[in-house]
């Protein structure tokens, strides 16, 4: 029962999917469905009523049946006529359907991408079921999915028509070609679990392959592979998992091939006691020549009917369950996000503070952040210094609030942050992400994305002060050239160095009252490193800016410095009242002073 | 033509047996078809004879074995084809992948800088698991068996009638001449919108994926990709309706063309029957074959069409495995001399290169000599041809004009087997495979070897913790949901052990702290290079104070080198290393100076 009305369920999301897609290619589904399955019966009924109009004719003469056989063979004709159509209005259909369903999947994800929250994919499993959702949206398994559900109606359908007119022929045969079925449909019922089951199995194989061999072909790996010689080792892995696939795909043929052919035996067998009994009624006389007709032509067909009816049903369960994982995917977030009424976002921002803030990622055992505090009064500047992993991101996450704390708050003018607007809050900041974006845009779009209003003198500014200048001289259109040639052949790929000067560009565009910065020099040459810290004390001077770095030279300007180890908040000050302090700040810095001192007296005095 | 002849040749070469049993087999199961008109012939025959008249149960029963007779080679033969088509499909698809594979492994790292190649590339991965290229050869034997049952079936109709044999081929041309011309265009129409559909799955990436979620919140994107996302694929759709509209149209009105000539022929053998002119067995037999014909004609040019259009997304992969014209090393004379790796010197004589398709010169006529355990730092500003040098270094770029020498052998005389080398790359790889084989494939014989990869992951300074001590484990969710998710920095240490596997030989590091933080980076620099003393090595970095140490400094400055020599030669010099050397140590320098660090530079 619960199989049953799960199936109901699935079988009434699909449809409504696919009807918000497009009513006219869903009707025109059905019916294209209805034609190729449904049509055989009727056809068989009108070859039976011509064969038995020539019988009676060949007796009574032909012209009392002329009207009738007319209107048969009209009969005969639509349905021939429809057969042949099935084709190219299918291919027409489905083509269209396709792209219809892939586009409204898409919508519902980005729909969702919209409202969720970050640390929604933090959880193993959310993040696998938004995967197989992405995943869907780009096969032709809707399509056969689609075409399955309405097969299975059309087969029913079908089989309905066939079975009343054997039953009219004879009732004992019948019932026994019915019954013949049964182990069929029980076993191949069985059967589809376990190909299922393989499927699952297999498209993790499959994926290794794939990936595999994409080794080979992408470019940062095909490298490694020239240097270390790996080749030998990655095609031999390679090889012996595509055996293994294939040893596995065998033995599932194989074991069908076997309990198939069984049971087609056993059907031929009752089939040929049927056209036994049949043949030998109708020369006998008590079954008109037309029925035999209709029975020879109709009898194989219902009885394969049948035996398929076991996987059809099986096919259309796991069809329902096809659109699950967009569907779960949307549920989880539905149940994710809680309607407020919400404060509007401040035009200034006076202070940024972190009250008693702890915090641990999902599912994770240690505290990421454990009781950090701290008070940033505009227009100071901070930089966040610490190890790796010591949590300084987090931070910048917990402060735009793409994750909560579990305990504590992050406060902004003195109010929760998540008391505010989130459609709003980010207008709050200017951030330069550690790992950002390249967008396949011109590089002038690559910058003023982030504020559609800059006019060409800001983006000059812009452009000369984050030192664009050099890299827009030298691409062939100027700051109007495409940077990714996935699709303008003319587009340029630039240098780690030089996006990493455009992504700064983009966050000083913005212009917003906070600006983050996480490690925006990971990829800067010297000189490009201290003409970004001239540009971010520029930015900061009169708003609030917290930078993320290892490079404690940045630090020795800043306003506040803070420390932060396993989590903690250990220090916090200026830089002279830290190296005073000498605690873990003055280490760090020594450590890395001590090459440039070395040296200090020898060579610049 | 060129492309299906291809094809089949490939197909013979790969397994010639499999690919004749293919061909019966299709053929066979083919030709059955027709057999089936004659049995029903035969009974309606005998019944129409017989009828009321009751039959002999001999004559039933042998009517009836002929039925299963029949039957039963059907399903036996389709049972054969259809395993005969898995299996070759299987190590069809599996030799290409192969030969996919060693070709591609031989070719330049060069071309891979190329976006067209690429691309290229690309779309031979997509052909080879497209599995077009059986589909080609099956279809082609289909298209031949159905038109010589064709031939026959046309044999027994114009036995009964002349004009009928001729209407029921007559009316198919239409749709066979549509169906051929459809294959090309559908193809074409395809082909030219890949560029349009890329765009939109790259707005649709935009959209969804997780990585620009936090700049689309930023910048606040999403509504002006929305936007984009509809309106491209609105215009998408429009052509695509349009395009199948039209030839859903004219297949329609084909279909119709052909239903009326084959019924017509159907008609007249009923009406012929029923007036008494020929026998019902006959009529029977006339119909069961016109129907047969007609199927068949419509498998011949859907399988014509199909051909038609698989025939051109096999042309990259047959180009591939066909050319010689990929830049491959030319196997010819090699040094068979065992070059000694234990020490590596390299000498580099006028080097100029240049990315395939970019007219400005990355390296312009350098020169560089590394000494055998020489430790040389490259250094310079963003984009002066720095790793461009490095991947030269390696072996993976081939100069457009100058010298390579290892240990005084042209490189170009140096089997491709032979390793010299290893490296740390700026964008390295993190494999999703095992922990255990992301370092080994430094040094792959020793795999098995797990106090050797123990022993690199301790050098590299990556925390047994990050993997629970447990080699074994995979990196990454991608292929195991235990799998563990490394940071930057970790990563960054794993590609590091990695390099380190490998004992002997040249040692390449390229921006190995970029994402590591200040103790790791010094950990890294004077504990670790210290450990492979005695080693060739070449380090690119932008953060001068690690390579001060180095025995020799080259700038690099527009792919030449402008100066070179020791840090303390370099600095008393005042060229533009001591510029960029204080630039980075001003900071340091000015808090020395103005007495506030003092206590801890005492310390030092």
């Amino acid at each position: 029962m619960k199989k049953l009305s799960g199936f109901f369920a699935g079988i009434g999301e699909m449809m409504k999917i696919l009807w918000q897609s497009s009513k006219s290619l869903t009707l025109l589904m059905i019916f294209n469905n209805l034609i190729r399955n449904a049509i055989w019966p009727l056809r068989a009924l009108a070859v039976k009523n011509i064969v038995d109009i020539i019988v009676l004719s060949s007796e009574n003469g032909f012209s009392a049946y002329q009207k009738s056989f007319w209107i048969y063979i009209i009969l005969f004709f639509l349905c021939f006529l429809l057969n042949r159509i099935w084709w190219p209005l299918n291919s027409y259909t489905q083509t269209l359907m396709l792209a219809q369903i892939s586009n409204k999947t898409k919508q519902r994800i980005t729909a969702v991408m919209e409202k969720v929250h970050l640390s929604f994919f933090d959880y193993a499993e959310n993040y696998d079921t938004y995967k197989r959702a992405l995943d869907q949206t780009n096969d032709r398994q809707p399509i056969n999915t689609v075409n399955n559900v309405i097969g299975f109606i059309s087969l029913v359908i079908s089989f309905v028509t066939a079975f009343s007119v054997m039953i009219s022929i004879s009732i004992p045969v019948t019932i026994l070609l019915m019954i013949s079925s049964i182990p069929a449909v029980i076993w191949e019922g069985r059967f589809n679990k376990k190909v299922y089951a393989f499927d699952k199995e297999a498209t993790r194989e499959k994926r290794l392959l794939e990936y595999l061999f994409s080794l080979f072909v992408d470019k940062a790996s095909s490298k490694e592979i020239r240097t270390f010689k790996t080749d030998c080792y990655l095609s031999e892995k390679h090889e012996s998992t595509l055996k293994e696939y294939n040893r596995k795909y065998f033995r599932l043929i194989n074991s069908k091939i076997r309990v198939d052919s069984f049971f087609w035996l056993i059907l031929q067998c009752t089939l040929m006691i049927g056209y036994f009994l049949i043949i030998s009624n109708t020369g006998a006389g008590k079954i008109a020549i037309g029925s035999l007709s209709f029975f020879l032509a109709v009898a194989g067909d219902l009885q394969l009917a049948i035996k398929n009816f076991g996987s059809s049903f099986n096919n259309v369960i796991q069809s329902g369950k096809y659109f699950d994982n967009l569907l779960q995917f949307e549920k989880q977030v539905a149940d994710d996000t809680d309607s407020v009424d919400y404060l509007n976002i401040p035009d200034t921002v006076e202070t940024i503070e972190f009250r008693n803030v702890s915090f641990s990622y999902p599912n994770a055992e240690n505290e990421t952040l454990k009781d950090v505090s701290f008070t940033l009064r505009c227009p100071q500047s901070a930089v966040l210094v610490g190890e790796n992993g010591a949590g300084k991101t987090t931070i910048m996450k917990l402060l735009l609030g793409f994750y909560k704390p579990t305990s504590g708050a992050v406060l902004i003018n003195g109010v929760n942050i998540q008391k505010y607007r989130p459609e709003d809050y980010f207008r709050l900041f200017s951030v330069c992400f550690q790992d950002y974006m390249k967008y396949g845009f011109s590089l002038k779009e690559n910058v003023v994305m982030s504020n559609v209003k800059i006019d060409e003198q800001k983006f000059n500014e812009i452009v000369n002060e984050t030192g664009l200048k050099d890299i827009i001289e030298d691409l062939p259109d100027k700051e109007l050239t495409c940077l990714s040639r996935e699709y303008d052949e003319n587009g340029v790929e630039l240098s780690g160095g030089q996006y990493n000067r455009i992504a700064i560009a983009r966050a000083t565009a913005k212009n917003a009252p906070i600006i983050l910065f996480d490690e925006p020099n990971a990829a800067l040459d010297a000189k490009a490193e201290r003409n970004l810290f001239r540009l971010y004390a520029q930015l900061t001077k009169d708003k609030l800016g917290i930078m993320i770095t290892h490079r404690l030279s940045t630090a020795v300007n800043s306003d506040l410095i803070l420390v932060l180890k396993d989590g903690k908040l250990i220090e916090c000050g200026n830089h002279s009242e830290l190296l005073i302090n000498n605690g873990e700040y003055a280490a760090l810095f020594n450590m890395q002073a001590k090459h440039y001192m070395s040296n200090e007296g020898a060579d610049l005095k | 033509m060129k492309n299906i002849r291809y094809s089949i040749k490939l197909l013979f070469k790969i397994s010639p047996l499999l690919m004749l049993l293919l061909g019966l087999f299709t053929a066979l199961s083919l030709g059955l078809s027709p057999l089936f008109s004659l049995i029903d012939k035969l009974i309606f025959d005998i019944i129409q004879q017989s009828y009321g008249d009751g039959l002999e149960w001999k004559k039933v029963l042998y009517i009836v074995l002929l039925y299963f007779c029949y039957n039963f080679f059907v399903f036996a033969l389709f049972r054969i084809k259809d395993i005969t088509v898995t299996y070759a499909q299987t190590i069809v698809s599996t030799s290409l992948q192969k030969r996919t594979i060693s070709r591609i492994g031989k070719i330049d790292y060069d071309r891979f800088e190329e976006n067209e190649f690429y691309n290229y590339i690309t779309t031979v991965q997509r052909e080879i698991t497209g599995g077009n290229l059986l589909g080609i050869y099956i279809n082609s034997i289909t298209l031949i068996s159905v038109i010589a049952t064709t031939a026959f079936l046309s044999y027994l109709l114009f036995r009964l009638s002349a004009w009928a044999v001729l209407l029921s081929i007559l009316c198919c041309v239409p749709g066979f001449l549509h169906q051929a011309s459809f294959g090309r265009k559908n193809w074409e129409f395809n082909t030219s919108k890949i560029p349009l559909q890329r765009k939109i799955g790259y707005y649709f990436s935009l959209l969804s994926s997780i990585g620009a979620y936090r700049e689309n919140r930023i910048y606040d994107t999403t509504p002006v990709y929305k936007e984009k996302y509809s309106g491209l694929f609105g215009e998408y759709y429009k052509e695509l309706k349009s395009f199948n509209a039209k030839n859903c149209w004219k297949g329609v009105m084909m279909a119709i063309f052909h239903a009326v000539g084959t019924v017509s022929v159907i008609t007249y053998a009923y009406y012929q029957a029923a007036q008494g002119n020929i026998s019902l067995g006959d009529a029977v037999l006339f119909v069961g074959v016109c129907q047969s014909i007609y199927n068949n004609v419509q498998n011949a040019v859907y399988t014509f069409g199909s051909i038609n259009e698989a025939r051109h997304s096999v042309n990259n992969i047959l180009h591939f495995l066909s050319t010689s014209d990929l830049n491959e090393k030319k196997m010819g004379a090699k040094n068979t001399k065992k070059i000694d790796d234990e020490g590596v010197e390299i000498e580099l004589t006028d080097i100029t290169y240049s990315y395939p398709g970019v007219d400005k010169n990355v390296l312009n006529g350098l020169n560089l000599r590394i000494k055998n355990g020489e430790k040389l730092a490259i250094v310079g500003e963003n984009g002066s041809g720095k790793t461009t040098l490095a991947k030269i270094i390696l072996g993976l770029y081939h100069p457009q004009k100058g010298t390579i020498k290892i240990n005084g052998y042209d490189v170009k005389t140096v089997s491709n087997d032979f390793r010299y080398a290893s490296a740390c790359f700026q964008d390295y790889c993190t494999y999703s495979l095992s922990v255990r084989e992301n370092v080994a494939f430094g040094n792959i014989i020793n795999i098995r070897d797990d106090e050797d990869i123990l022993n690199a992951i301790d050098m590299s300074r990556l925390e047994r913790t990050s993997f629970d001590n447990d080699i074994d484990r995979q990196v990454t969710k991608v292929f195991d949901t235990n799998g563990v998710v490394l940071s930057g920095g970790q990563s960054q240490k794993l590609s590091l052990a990695r390099a380190f596997m490998y004992k002997h030989g040249l040692m390449v590091l390229d921006e190995p702290s970029a994402s590591l933080d200040v103790v790791t980076e010094n950990e890294i620099f004077d504990t670790t290079l210290n450990l492979i003393q005695g080693r060739t090595s070449v380090v690119i970095t932008h953060r001068l104070a690690n390579v001060i140490h180095c025995d020799r400094i080259v700038y690099l400055d527009s792919g030449k080198i402008c100066e070179e020599g020791t840090h303390n030669e370099l600095m008393m010099k005042k060229g533009k290393y001591a510029e960029l050397f204080s630039i980075q140590a001003e900071k340091y320098i000015l808090d020395g100076n103005n007495g506030n660090g003092s206590v801890n530079i005492a310390q030092i």
